[in-house]
């Protein structure tokens, strides 16, 4: 069995969690081979997975017109000489004008349109091809289409800034607060679901690499961590780190 | 008690570093996971298509997003290849390549599936959502290889699949942009895709803004957060990380509740105490 995945994952998770006590060596040597693999990682990926299939190996083939958006690329570097960065204007007025024409209809269609066509449904609900019966599955529709229209109404009228909000249009807008509450919330609590998923990713693979078939890799890396950071301390070097305090 | 308003915050990521492994250690299963109506409408997706329909799923996620979506993706593997279906995987993250290549290696083992008949990886290419609109126009001109080296056109996988809307279904299993709302924007809804199937699962941070979607019509199912991949390990009959990881949620969830709650009542209380 290869034993060198799991330690490796291992030290650099512990590594990464050893921030949580307080800036230290452990987790600067890990954040910069993060930030330095991904790097790396990504640009083999690029060289590999589109510079040589869509440049180099055109080329020898004798597909010159590859060339012409290779011409293009390569003014984007002129911006590193201040006297000719202007050609590199071409370069992006093409992304641009490409980026533009491809994106706004599309997000107008989808974003807005769409999303427009959704809000404004029938009340009362009509199931497919025959009349509402009225069972507690419509009624439970037809609600939500009328929750949908009052929350998206009274949002807009809270972003409203045009007529002061005083009066009834007070009530509407803060209607609209408690509907943005609503849905700030949703979003946190899963954010915080989010995060916890992620811990517990990290917990799995640290609890599955402890076992005796990975040479206890978690236990025996956790205390020479923990021995590394304290004699770290004791020499000093928190405050070498520039980290007084905790995390 | 006023200690605790003090209280050094490296106590708090103890005792979660604690409750987080505890269930890991000593799984307690929990009881009653409910399934929600958008995980179910994605199970009934993939579930309703007949055998042998081109399936393509989009791990648009790399190895932060693993213990969220990779159930997903295992699950959803299991469920294709139980019904038989044609299973295309690609990547819109570079940084997936080797989780997706090995789950799809894993699953198809598992269900003795043949790469080039019945499944196809095609791997990862530069672009972003160029990638969606070239696959939209012809699928061999975006990836004229498949990520083994194999020519599209030479695999029984793609027999009758040329362009995006020869798919019956498409799923974005994505960790941010281009993601599910990249897949909707330039392919489902872009004029001529032909209005394909599109289902999707995101990450939890992500998933408060897919709801809309599902509400027009749009994405035809969705998964969201590990506790969506969990139903839906339950209604594919597989017990994955995603269950497991329930136990997790529940106790961490608790202990955030517990904190906030006590952290609010010191500081209400000792507040009032100090206005005297």
């Amino acid at each position: 069995m290869n034993l060198a995945g799991p330690w490796i994952e291992v030290a650099l998770t512990l590594c990464i969690f050893s921030f949580l006590y307080r800036d230290n060596p452990l987790f600067k040597f890990a954040e910069h081979l993060f930030l330095g693999v991904s790097v790396g990682y990504l640009f083999i990926q690029v060289v590999f997975d589109t510079f040589k299939p869509k440049v180099v190996d055109p080329l020898s083939q004798g597909h010159w017109a590859v060339l012409v958006p290779v011409f293009f690329g390569l003014l984007v570097l002129t911006r590193a000489v201040p006297r000719l960065a202007w050609l590199s204007r071409w370069t992006f007025a093409l992304i641009v004008g490409f980026g533009a024409g491809v994106a706004i209809p599309s997000i107008i269609h989808t974003n807005i349109l769409s999303q427009i066509a959704g809000t404004i449904r029938p009340i009362p609900h009509r199931p497919e091809g025959g009349f509402s019966t009225y069972g507690m599955a419509d009624l439970g529709t037809d609600f939500s289409n009328l929750l949908v229209i009052v929350g998206v109404l009274s949002v807009l009228v809270y972003f409203f800034y045009s007529i002061e909000h005083k009066g009834p249009i007070r009530h509407v807008a803060r209607l609209g607060t408690l509907f943005l509450m609503v849905s700030f919330g949703a979003a946190f609590g899963y954010t915080v679901m989010a995060r916890m998923s992620l811990l517990y990713g990290r917990c799995y693979d640290l609890c599955y690499y402890g076992s005796a078939a990975y040479g206890y890799a978690t236990p025996v890396l956790l205390v020479v961590f923990a021995l590394f950071l304290a004699v770290h301390r004791l020499r000093g070097g928190a405050g070498r780190d520039g980290s007084g305090g905790g995390a | 008690m006023r200690g605790l308003l003090t209280l050094d915050r490296r106590w708090i990521f103890l005792l979660m570093a604690v409750v987080a492994f505890l269930p890991v250690l000593h799984p307690f299963n929990f009881p009653g996971l409910r399934t929600t109506p958008p995980v179910e409408a994605y199970f009934r997706c993939i579930d309703s298509l007949p055998p042998r329909a081109p399936f393509l799923i989009s791990c648009d996620f790399d190895p932060t997003a693993k213990p969220e979506l990779l159930p997903v993706l295992e699950a959803t593997l299991q469920h294709a290849f139980r019904k038989d279906l044609r299973v295309v995987v690609m990547n819109l993250w570079p940084g997936g390549i080797g989780l997706v290549e090995q789950a799809l290696r894993e699953a198809s083992a598992r269900s003795g599936k043949e790469r080039g008949r019945d499944f196809s990886y095609l791997g990862w290419k530069q672009g972003n959502v160029n990638v969606i609109l070239g696959m939209g126009q012809e699928i061999e001109t975006t990836y004229p290889a498949d990520y083994y080296g194999k020519k599209p056109s030479e695999q029984a996988v793609f027999e009758g699949v040329r362009v995006l809307k020869d798919f019956s279904l498409v799923a974005s299993l994505a960790a941010g942009d281009p993601g599910v709302e990249a897949w909707i924007v330039y392919g489902r809804d872009r004029p001529g895709s032909g209005g394909f199937p599109l289902i999707g699962a995101a990450t939890g941070v992500m998933a408060a803004n897919m709801y809309p979607y599902l509400q027009t019509g749009q994405l035809s199912g969705f998964i969201g957060g590990m506790k969506g991949a969990a139903e839906y390990e339950k209604l594919v009959g597989v017990s994955g990380k995603a269950s497991a990881g329930m136990d997790v949620q529940s106790l961490t969830h608790f202990t955030i509740i517990g904190v906030v709650i006590l952290g609010n009542l010191l500081a209400f209380l000792y507040r009032k105490e100090g206005a005297k």
